[in-house]
């Protein structure tokens, strides 16, 4: 039945022996571990509430390969020119189907007190230094990436060390012999103080059929900084599986943001907890689903001690038979009080066979909070629509402009001028809204 | 210019227009007044191209084409401009870039020469300083945070770029102060060349005190029931509207 989960119990079978960290006791215990609870959790079906608007049954009932076999990789071969994705800063990792390639990274110029460690590497050092990164998750496709990590990239920032250039971590999916099922892993340490700012990026070859399990742990310690800008543009055949933990303690703030622009079935699931009085975390997300594509996000923001702020902001476009999910929870627990939490979900549905599924949770425990929520699913707004066509504009220019309205506050949010300007354009070229940005460039 | 014969409109089943006709030449001024209900909205609407309506009978030409058959962007292309009694906020949409597209729409379906943004920005700032609007409000979503007065001021500039051939004001009075009023109808005074035309749609006689109309039609009850100059418009002001839709509803 569960075909794939039959062939990655064979695989980590024969191949756990040589993952990173093999030779140390800790590392290959915490493997089997988390190899274990995946096995117990098993592949997530459209039984389970948080799963019942993602069927991924062509993911569950394929062949993948998941370890080993990295030497056939043709994509080896790849320079900087063919990657599907634009490197954005001068600090980047970039991953070849999990692996990283040192050929297409640079890395040597990052300051004192800002590291870049590949999760390869770490996972060989010392177990004191390793284990405290060696954290279990209780759901199945976050343990199964621990279980099988082969490479990744870990950021430490150092106490006080503000960094304003942003490092990024590419992810690529190649075109593989057979397809592959990638485990992509990146962790941010941000030490008391510091503030760094890191670009996730997932994107694959033409040609590419792999799948991604991505798994990202951002802990933000007592003052620390953090924006985090997470962006997946895969092929049409490509599924694509995130999972974002986010640790913020006290006075220390991150912003996550996730931009999806799909594949065939996307799932990203984005968890804050709040641990420290003063901790904000802010969370957006734009998602862009057409014909054929799925993307679900599933946000959770946890607020664990009181005086804690989180403020989130997400919108969903849907264009031909694409199906967008978004589910946002709240949870404030208990003695939690003075509170606020923010939380909206707009939509966007461009055709009649689209779909959007938009549900926010609360759970409250404590008394004394602020929370406002607000979802809304609609279509383009017939009176503004009226107007441009009424000025001259013709429907399919109305309909692009008002489109990338709706999605252009997200975008303008981003603060890393590069990333922001290839956001705008992507939103453009997916909404046909050429040259929408041509005054504003007068400067 | 325009030709409105025997229009009849509804909206769902109810029907607002009975039977309009109307002619206006090039640069003739008519203003449509009448009281609230009376189908003037609908016939601005109507005009412009707006969904919603179903024209049950008549016609309306443009120098002789149907109108009725464009889309709303299409009379734009043809000269039709509306200046709408809510300009809409569009958040999200700069109004400069805005204009831009609708000019370059309107370039494009007159099979004219798109302009470039430097060339743009030249008519932009000619027409800024014509109109007086503080070109602070430019730069910003269209409409959005905008008052009363700088809206409407923001339809007369995209009037003043845009040069239609026919200019239908619905409603621009409505919610203007005086100094706001004088200031728009400054605004479309300078647009007045003698060869365009205006159809000022209007409550009150008091945009008329600015805009100097030709014609005066008094609109009740779905159909025009009186006619005359700017004279009517005075007499309207006095007696109100009560005794002619006595009249109306006679015949």
């Amino acid at each position: 039945m569960n075909l794939l989960s039959d062939q990655l119990a064979e695989q980590f079978q024969q191949h756990a022996g040589t993952l990173p960290g093999a030779g140390k006791p800790r590392v290959a215990d915490f493997r089997r571990e988390a190899f274990t609870r995946f096995e117990k959790i098993g592949m997530p079906t459209l039984r389970q509430e948080d799963w019942k608007y993602t069927d991924i049954r062509p993911l569950r009932e394929s062949n993948y390969i998941a370890l080993g076999d990295h030497e056939s990789v043709a994509s080896n071969k790849l320079t900087q020119a063919d990657l599907p994705f634009p490197i954005l800063s001068s600090h980047v990792a970039v991953f070849l189907d999990g692996i990283f390639n040192s050929d297409l990274s640079s890395l040597d110029t990052l300051p004192w007190g800002v590291t870049c460690t590949t999760i390869a590497d770490f996972l060989q050092r010392d177990g004191d230094e390793v284990a405290p990164f060696l954290n279990q998750f209780d759901t199945a496709f976050p343990a199964l990436n621990c279980a099988l990590v082969e490479d990744g990239m870990l950021v430490q920032v150092a106490a006080g060390v503000n960094f304003n250039e942003p490092i990024q971590a590419l992810y690529v999916n190649t075109v593989s012999p057979g397809a592959r099922l990638n485990s992509a892993r990146l962790i941010i340490s941000a030490s008391a103080n510091s503030e760094v700012t890191i670009i996730e990026s997932h994107a694959s070859v033409a040609g590419s059929t792999n799948a991604t399990n991505a798994l990202t742990e951002i802990n933000a310690e007592t003052g620390a900084n953090v924006s985090h800008y997470r962006i997946q543009i895969d092929n049409a055949s490509c599924h694509h599986i995130g999972n974002v933990y986010v640790a913020v303690a006290n006075d220390a703030s991150v912003n996550t943001y996730s931009f999806a622009f799909g594949g065939a079935i996307t799932r990203i699931d984005v968890n804050a907890d709040l641990i420290g009085r003063g901790a904000h975390v802010t969370m957006n997300g734009l998602f862009m689903v057409n014909d054929g594509q799925h993307i679900d996000h599933h946000t959770r923001v946890r607020h664990r001690v009181g005086e804690t702020t989180s403020s989130e902001n997400y919108k969903g476009i849907a264009d031909g038979n694409g199906r967008g999910v978004f589910n946002g929870k709240i949870l404030v627990e208990q003695d939690a009080q003075k509170i606020e939490a923010l939380q909206s979900s707009k939509n966007l549905l461009l055709s009649d066979n689209a779909e959007i599924d938009t549900k926010p949770e609360l759970e409250i425990y404590a008394d004394d909070v602020k929370c406002a929520h607000g979802a809304t699913v609609g279509q383009l707004d017939e009176d503004a629509f009226f107007y441009l066509r009424s000025r001259g504009i013709d429907e399919q220019t109305a309909r692009s402009i008002l489109t990338f309205a709706f999605a252009a506050d997200i975008a303008a949010s981003v603060t890393v001028a590069p990333l922001r300007e290839w956001l705008e354009r992507i939103i453009m070229t997916r909404t046909h809204a050429a040259g929408i940005n041509e005054i504003d460039d007068r400067g | 210019m325009l030709e409105i014969t025997n229009l009849q409109v509804s909206v769902g089943k109810k029907p607002i227009l009975k039977g309009l006709s109307l002619t206006v030449k090039p640069g003739e001024v008519h203003a449509i007044m009448g009281p609230n209900g009376s189908g003037k909205s609908t016939l601005a609407h109507v005009i412009a191209g707006r969904d919603g309506y179903n024209i049950t009978g008549g016609s309306v030409t443009f120098n002789g084409k149907d109108l009725l058959s464009l889309a709303p962007e299409e009379r734009a292309g043809e000269g039709v401009f509306l200046a709408f009694q809510y300009p809409v906020e569009i958040p999200g949409v700069n109004n400069v870039y805005m204009l831009k597209a609708a000019l370059n729409g309107i370039r494009k379906y007159r099979g004219e020469k798109e302009l470039d943004a430097i060339e743009f920005l030249k008519i932009v700032k000619a027409k800024t300083k014509a109109v007086g609007i503080d070109d602070g409000l430019l730069n910003r979503p269209v409409n959005m945070g905008f008052s009363g007065g700088e809206k409407k001021r923001n339809e007369v500039f995209q009037m003043s770029v845009l040069e239609p051939h026919l200019a239908i004001l619905d409603e621009t009075d409505s919610g203007l102060d005086i100094d706001a009023l004088k200031a728009v109808g400054d605004g479309v005074n300078q647009l007045r060349d003698g060869s365009r035309s205006f159809v000022v749609v209007t409550h009150y006689q008091r945009l008329l005190d600015y805009i100097v109309p030709d014609f005066v039609h008094v609109l009740a009850g779905g159909r025009i029931v009186r006619s005359g100059d700017k004279g009517l418009a005075l007499e309207l002001e006095e007696r109100g509207y009560d005794w002619l839709k006595d009249e109306a509803s006679v015949v």
